[in-house]
């Protein structure tokens, strides 16, 4: 009989041991549920606010503008891995600055909220290229790409010497005039350049005759070319500061 | 003697463009043609960067340049001053018109200049722009001098 009640309130306090451990996950598990959605704010109404989405924002006055870090588990470029963005507080459109990065790229630029489709100016990385430049709907407008492989692409366009004045700094100048008949043609950029561009040009000209021709002046300013024999042509020329 | 023998004024994407026909004298004899385009601008934008006293004598400058064969920029930019960069421009472009003095027997197409003149102007805004931009790479490059 003794034994029996022995057995019972070793069962009976096991029960109550088990209950006080239940207990205390359950006291933990209520304070961890109060830190998901912690907020610290000061008297001024700066604060930063602990959301389990996960993202931590952070407003620097009273109002609902924020910046914030957060994570994701599906990244821009489609993979299930974490990935985090750094945003700034969006526009009326709904656009932001930001920064994301997740185990395949890292993008910092202009970015569009909700797509994160490129738009404006970025800075962009991966294991095997870096680009620098300017997109519309992430399709680059002008740029440059660096690949790990050697190779370089330069997109865009530049400027029409013919159409645009020139920029003193312009490292590179470029150009297609279609000329009356002369036996030289001259063509100024604008203002003086930073050093005199070296010029190198080819002439147009559909018909039978093959004029010699040479460059017969070059400065800051601009440059001619003098033709053997009176033509009408279309200069095609581009010209490089070079130090 | 470098004659204009006519002009015409082009406009492209809002920029005014320039195109004179010259006829030159060479030193060897017999007269070549030249055919010059320029932005409309550049008188103003040499006006600011020499501080030339006006647009009679920035355009003197601007037809002459397409024959010079040194390096102005040096001048402009790397100069002790811009006054000193400006009487050497100056005295370069007269240069060019020494090489290409004039011969008896010539007329001189003057009214052809002075219409030119009569449709080009000096912008002040972007004169006083390339001013200060001068001024800014002159700071860079030539530290050591003061400009006004």
């Amino acid at each position: 009989m003794a034994g029996e009640w022995a057995a019972r309130r070793e069962g009976l306090a096991a029960l109550v041991a088990q209950v006080a451990s239940l207990q205390q996950q359950i006291n933990d598990l209520r304070a961890a549920a109060s830190v998901r959605n912690a907020a610290i704010s000061s008297p001024d109404g700066q604060r930063i606010e602990i959301l389990p989405t996960p993202e931590i924002r952070m407003y620097p006055s009273s109002g609902d503008a924020y910046a914030s870090l957060f994570a994701a588990p599906e990244s821009i470029s489609g993979a299930t891995e974490a990935w985090f963005g750094l945003k700034a507080a969006t526009n009326s459109s709904g656009e932001f600055f930001g920064v994301a990065a997740d185990p395949n790229h890292l993008r910092a630029g202009y970015m569009h909220d909700p797509d994160w489709l490129a738009r404006g100016g970025l800075a962009y990385t991966d294991a095997t290229q870096a680009i620098v430049g300017a997109y519309q709907a992430n399709v680059i407008q002008s740029g440059l790409r660096c690949g790990t492989d050697g190779h370089l692409n330069l997109s865009g366009a530049w400027w029409d010497n013919s159409v645009y004045a020139a920029d003193t700094g312009d490292a590179v100048l470029a150009g297609s005039v279609a000329f009356g008949a002369a036996t030289s043609i001259s063509v100024s950029y604008g203002p003086t350049m930073a050093s005199v561009p070296k010029v190198v040009y080819g002439i147009l000209n559909s018909s039978g005759t093959y004029p010699g021709h040479k460059l017969t002046a070059q400065s800051a300013t601009g440059f001619t070319v003098g033709l053997s024999a009176s033509l009408a042509v279309t200069l095609n020329w581009w010209a490089a500061q070079v130090a | 003697m470098i004659r204009l023998v006519d002009y015409t004024l082009t406009e492209a994407d809002g920029q005014q463009w320039v195109t004179v026909v010259k006829d030159i004298d060479a030193d060897t004899g017999g007269v070549t043609r030249n055919i010059h385009r320029f932005p409309a601008a550049t008188v103003s934008i040499r006006a600011g960067e020499y501080g030339l006293t006006g647009l009679d004598e920035a355009l003197d400058v601007v037809l002459h340049e397409p024959f010079l064969t040194d390096d102005p920029a040096a001048a402009l930019l790397t100069a002790r001053s811009i006054d000193a960069a400006r009487i050497a421009h100056l005295e370069r472009i007269a240069a060019v018109k020494r090489v290409h003095a004039k011969r008896s027997g010539q007329k001189d197409t003057g009214d052809v200049l002075t219409r030119l003149g009569a449709a080009l102007r000096i912008d002040p805004d972007l004169a006083r722009a390339h001013a200060a931009r001068t001024r800014a790479i002159r700071a860079r490059l030539r530290p050591d001098t003061e400009e006004p």
